[in-house]
């Protein structure tokens, strides 16, 4: 046994124990976006004064350890809070796979209370769905549902309330199989089998949650099209006659549905985690010290703090801004070999390779459902975007820089968290959730010939 | 300029038409296919290569350069069959079962074609049984294994235990590579070769094909 000083708190570890795993039993936040294979190097710590990632770190000695905690990950769920006093209550849940939404909701009045958000804790097994399925497959799911539930308990206990009835929950497909301790593991190959895409209800207490009788899921249209984009698809509802609507969940799996009242082609295309900041050198989440916003006159960062990194809409406004000056040439060739941000935050080429491949599925995963519908972009009446970043994201630059279409940015409108919200009407309305899964089509684009033209085409700016 | 240069510069430019115009010149003026393949068309390639590996030039650049290494192929397969002219090694590439993911690993391909090597094509969702039985079948020097999930990759160590148990581990090499893929993991299962990129990989298949 050696003795892990973490922070100033002391744990025990087994000879040969990788830093990592006493990290995540300590409850320390360490982010592993990359599922601990030490590619990634976002989870340095300080091990007897030296840096060192946990992930590759073989505890052999006594060490001790500091971390640094970033706190919580900056997110906004566009949710109206109001000062209700009412005792017909529910709870609407968001399982994101960045972050955790619990809002307390009045159903009389059809208003949210309040909301509260918290990192997702099992970021700590990987930034991803894939790496969390991967955990689960070798790990089983009860680790990561164990996290889910305890943090989900915590915000719970802050409401301070009695017993409520039912709480409602939403999340991609992924998220739900943790969430109620179903193994995930057949969704991490192809075919990509969920062990259930419908509606789940069941008592609070048999899964562990306090202070809940009853928990209801939302149903999924496909593996990768869950719950969430239903939620989706409810709060922005169906487009008039004739016309056809976008929804966009902007994440490192972007699933994009085109939908119009008679029916709705939906698709996930993997964007990769550089909207995190994962696979970018200076990248990081939208935490305390992230340039979040950047333009030749203006930058600032998450918290006004100084520059530590760049988070995902800092990112796109950087490349738009780069694009603009003519630093990068539309192949995405940069000049110098590195452009220097802010003091030591800089990006460079291979930066903008990572978000090339990122912007250009997002972009062609867009057009390839709007060619199978043969729908052109003056039929297209909104284009809704949500998830992480969205609310923050500059539509302008992400037209420039052809994540989005530059024909749709007038239409564009951006709702944050599209799944608590939908989630919440679902709760006050009941409304049939069903026409949504009925009409819905998924395509899958890695095996889709016109996605892969496209693909390699808008790599470009 | 030499026509070789020409054919050259025009293939890293992508231009697919006048690639082949040119290949057909040089033909018809008498010159040797080897020479044309060797000196005009794997020669641009290669440069292309060296810049995708310094990230000067992305995934579009290369796909049209192979393109027009295609259209100038076309013309010379039949005549380079005809010559007896051996190709530098051959490969069977796929991405592995469980896995539909293939702009890698036809990158991959395309950066290895343009080294002089030919390569038999799997496709996706590739049995670790068929890599195997393509290598003995086509009498394969290497089998190159794609992933791009962290939950498909470990299908590689399966790849290299078939190859085992066929008796063929000693006269095939195994690279593997995609983006969860590490040399701690290649060595990890046995494997021969890691590569972080494309342009890599085709280098150092051309190496274990020596």
């Amino acid at each position: 046994m050696h003795k892990v000083i973490i922070n100033g708190k002391t744990e025990y570890a087994e000879n040969c124990t990788l830093l990592s795993d006493i990290l995540i039993k300590s409850g320390k936040s360490v982010d592993h976006p990359c599922g601990g294979k030490g590619i990634c190097k976002k989870c340095v710590v300080t091990v007897n004064g030296k840096e060192e990632l946990s992930c590759q770190y073989i505890i052999g000695s006594d060490i001790s350890v500091t971390v640094k905690n970033d706190g919580e990950i900056y997110s906004e769920t566009g949710a109206e809070e109001s000062n209700v006093i009412t005792d017909n209550l529910c709870y609407a849940l968001d399982i994101g796979t960045t972050t955790l939404a619990l809002s307390l909701v009045s159903l009389d009045e059809k208003k949210i209370i309040k909301v509260i958000t918290r990192t997702n804790p099992q970021r700590t097994f990987g930034a991803d769905v894939m790496t969390r399925i991967d955990y689960c497959r070798k790990n089983g799911v009860n680790e990561l549902q164990k996290a889910v539930i305890s943090e989900i308990n915590l915000i719970i206990s802050e409401f301070n309330l009695q017993n409520i009835e039912k709480l409602y929950v939403s999340g991609n497909a992924t998220m739900l199989h943790l969430f109620f301790g179903i193994d995930c593991s057949a969704m991490g190959v192809a075919p990509y089998t969920p062990e259930f895409l419908e509606s789940k209800t069941e008592k609070g207490e048999n899964l562990g949650i306090i202070g809940v009788e009853t928990v209801e899921s939302l149903p999924s249209i496909a593996a990768f099209v869950g719950a969430d984009l239903v939620a989706g698809l409810n709060f922005v509802g169906m487009p008039e006659n004739g016309k056809h609507n976008l929804l966009i969940d902007l994440g490192t799996n972007a699933e994009i549905i085109l939908f119009s009242k008679k029916s709705a082609l939906c698709t996930a295309a993997a964007a990769g985690p550089c909207f995190e900041g994962a696979n970018i050198s200076c990248g990081m989440s939208a935490t305390d010290g992230a340039i979040c916003v950047y333009s030749q006159n203006e930058v600032k960062t998450v918290g006004n703090s100084p520059a530590k990194g760049i988070c995902g809409t800092g990112l796109v406004d950087i490349i738009s801004e780069l694009i603009e000056n003519e630093k990068i040439d539309e192949t995405g060739f940069m000049e110098c070999e590195c452009f220097e941000i802010a003091d030591g935050v800089y990006i460079n080429q291979a930066d903008i390779r990572q978000y090339q491949l990122a912007k250009s599925a997002v972009y062609s995963a867009i057009l390839t459902l709007m060619k199978i519908k043969n729908v052109s972009f003056d039929d297209v009446d909104k284009m809704y975007i949500s998830g992480g970043f969205s609310a923050k994201i500059n539509i302008e630059n992400a037209a420039e820089t052809g994540l989005l279409p530059k024909e749709l940015k007038n239409k564009c409108i951006a709702i944050n968290n599209s799944s608590l919200l939908g989630t919440v009407k679902y709760a006050c309305e009941k409304n049939e959730l069903a026409v949504y899964i009925d009409k819905s089509t998924y395509v899958d684009l890695s095996s889709n010939p016109t996605f892969s033209d496209l693909f390699i085409e808008n790599m470009m700016f | 300029m030499s026509i070789y240069l020409e054919i050259s510069e025009n293939l890293q430019k992508g231009k697919a038409k006048i690639v082949k115009e040119l290949v057909q010149k040089a033909v018809d003026d008498g010159l040797p296919a080897a020479q044309i393949l060797g000196e005009g068309l794997l020669s641009g390639m290669n440069i292309i290569g060296e810049k995708f590996k310094n990230n000067e030039v992305y995934v579009p650049e290369v796909l049209v350069a192979a393109r027009a290494m295609n259209m100038g192929m076309q013309i010379l397969k039949p005549l380079l069959v005809e010559d007896g002219v051996q190709s530098t090694g051959k490969v069977c590439i796929g991405t592995v079962q469980g896995d539909l993911h293939d702009i890698g690993k036809n990158l991959v391909k395309m950066m290895m074609e343009g080294k002089g090597l030919e390569v038999v094509d799997l496709g996706t969702d590739v049995s670790p049984q068929t890599f195997v039985n393509t290598a003995i079948e086509q009498e394969c020097q290497i089998i190159c294994c794609s992933a791009l999930l962290t939950t498909t990759m470990e299908v590689m160590a399966d790849v290299v235990k078939a190859a085992e148990n066929a008796g063929i581990r000693d006269k095939v090499k195994i690279m593997v590579g995609g983006a969860p893929v590490t040399e701690e993991f290649c060595n990890q299962i046995g494997a021969d070769k890691y590569t972080s990129d494309a342009a890599s990989a085709a280098d150092a298949a051309v190496e274990l094909c020596r």
